[in-house]
């Protein structure tokens, strides 16, 4: 049988004796989109950050297409880099850097394009993106916050990734543009057999780009399965969580 | 016992924090001596610490290089040796003041301003998203920092000196009234290029010293509104206080014998 793309062990986490994340076991196909909701602080970027090694978990194994990752790398490149791209709950674009700079970055340094090339990779991402050419040359201070994780988004896109991790990227975005952005994800996934996790606090989005949804409760993965079993799910925290969503639709 | 804990607490955090230092040292070593070299980030730095550096160094150093030449003026005429005044300022400025003076400076300037940004860059993501990006943050941030501090001072410093010199020489012929040629005559005759020399390496070790200061200081720093700042006072004061220390070291290797 083919591995999954991503399979996550008995989890654990902790930051000066808190635990943050325990138990979390998980498995997303190529292809397969996942979200993962829950309330702030629940761990999610905490979880997200250990998948692409730059947290090192306390216990537990993350296999990558089958192969283990090395959480003992120390704190140089992770070791995941190559095959996964993430995009940031902050966006975290290089302040020094123009904006063409930072998305023709990851060609050029990790998938070792030359200059040009990597310009081109960026240009075509940032055209796919609706990044207007007078952003271009600007530094990511000069930008609005919504722009700045859609250069974010970019960015990411532009490495060609396996996998993307996408850490609440519809915050702060204006309705068209997170529809847009929910559309992209969707077809990344579909057309480029890309398998992307995706953190979201919009229950919309949740629902209309993902394969499968997981929900954190304080550290602990409490609920899992297909996003319309979510409504029907007894368990209480999930209620409690989905209820103001539900009332509003 | 509450005391106790607290010292035992203190002790094994200075040890820890000792320890993470030595590696932080040896890991930025290694990554200046070994490619990937982003030239056009060291040219930058360079540019970034050693040119708008001078400005800084060029006022200290002139006038320490003025207050020198008229402070020795006053004590050697209390017994009569005013011919000296030239040889102590240049000997002092080029052993002792250039690099000292020059080094703490750019502490401050430069050693708090690499904190500042290494430290927002850690605390903003941008550190984990070079990692994520496929590039070290060792090769891509800290090295280039490195090198140009280490190339920057002893350059830095030749100026201070010479900038120094011409400040006491100042001082002396328009105020105590120095016959020039001998003003300069007596500069030079008594001052040895091991003078100078051990000056410029001496700038050198500072260089590395602030430069990994301001580095370790500003890419281990801690999450929160406090944390950047706290990391420039630390680069600054650690970069300062270990500056001296070494400048007794240096000087004691050197000149000892
Ligand atoms: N580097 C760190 N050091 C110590 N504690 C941390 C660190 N990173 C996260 N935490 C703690 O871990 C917990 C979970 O944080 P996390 O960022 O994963 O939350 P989250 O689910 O992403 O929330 P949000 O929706 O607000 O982004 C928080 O209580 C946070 O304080
Ligand atoms: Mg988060």
């Amino acid at each position: 049988m083919k591995h999954p793309r991503i399979e996550v062990k008995e989890l654990k986490k902790s930051f000066n004796e808190t635990v943050i994340l325990d138990q979390i076991n998980f498995k997303v196909h190529q292809g397969e989109s996942l979200v993962v909701i829950g309330a702030s602080g629940s761990g999610k970027s905490v979880l997200t950050k250990c998948l692409v090694g730059l947290l090192k978990p306390d216990n537990g194994d993350i296999f990558l297409d089958g192969h283990q990752l090395d959480t003992n790398s120390s704190d140089g490149t992770p070791v995941a880099a190559n095959s996964i791209s993430y995009v940031f709950q902050n966006s975290a674009l290089f302040d020094s850097l123009t904006v063409i700079e930072n998305i023709s970055f990851g060609p050029r340094f990790l998938n070792k394009q030359n200059e040009k090339d990597a310009n081109e990779i960026a240009r075509e991402s940032m055209i796919k993106l609706d990044i207007h050419p007078k952003f271009w040359p600007m530094h990511p201070k000069e930008l609005s916050s919504s722009l700045r994780k859609i250069v974010a988004i970019a960015r990411a896109l532009a490495v060609k990734p396996k996998i993307i991790i996408f850490d609440e990227p519809s915050t702060g975005l204006d309705i068209r543009a997170s529809h847009k952005l929910d559309y992209l994800i969707r077809d990344s996934v579909k057309n480029e057999n890309i398998t992307a996790i995706t953190i979201t606090h919009d229950m919309n989005s949740a629902l209309h780009i993902a394969d499968s949804i997981a929900m954190l409760h304080e550290g602990k993965l409490i609920w899992s399965g297909e996003p319309s079993e979510l409504k029907k799910s007894n368990h209480a925290e999930v209620r409690r969580f989905i209820k103001p969503f539900l009332t509003s639709t | 016992m509450v005391l106790i804990k607290h010292i035992g607490q203190y002790v094994l955090e200075t040890l820890t924090t000792l320890g993470r230092l030595v590696i932080f040292f040896a890991k930025a070593i290694a990554h200046c001596f070994k490619p990937p070299y982003f030239y056009q980030l060291i040219l930058k730095q360079v540019m970034d610490i050693g040119y708008y550096s001078l400005p800084v160094v060029g006022l200290t150093t002139l006038f320490s290089g003025m207050v020198l030449a008229l402070q020795s003026y006053n004590g050697f005429t209390r017994f009569s040796s005013e011919s000296a005044v030239a040889t102590v300022v240049a000997l002092s400025i080029t052993r002792e003041l250039g690099p000292v003076l020059a080094g703490l400076m750019v502490t401050g300037r430069v050693g708090s301003s690499i904190a500042a940004e290494l430290g927002s860059m850690k605390v903003s993501d941008q550190i984990d998203a070079l990692k994520i990006l496929g590039t070290n943050p060792f090769d891509y941030l800290i090295a280039p920092r490195i090198i140009a501090c280490i190339i920057c001072l002893p350059i830095l410093v030749l100026i201070g000196d010479i900038i120094g010199i011409f400040g006491g020489f100042l001082v002396g012929v328009y105020k105590l009234n120095f016959n020039p040629s001998t003003y300069l005559y007596q500069t030079v005759s008594y001052l040895e290029p091991m003078d100078i020399a051990s000056g410029l390496i001496k700038a050198s070790i500072f260089g590395l010293l602030l430069g990994m200061m301001g580095c370790f200081h500003g890419y281990n720093c801690n999450r929160g509104a406090k944390g950047v700042g706290l990391a420039t006072t630390n680069a600054v004061v650690s970069g300062c206080i270990l500056i001296l220390i070494f400048n007794y070291l240096v000087t004691e290797l050197f000149f000892s014998s």
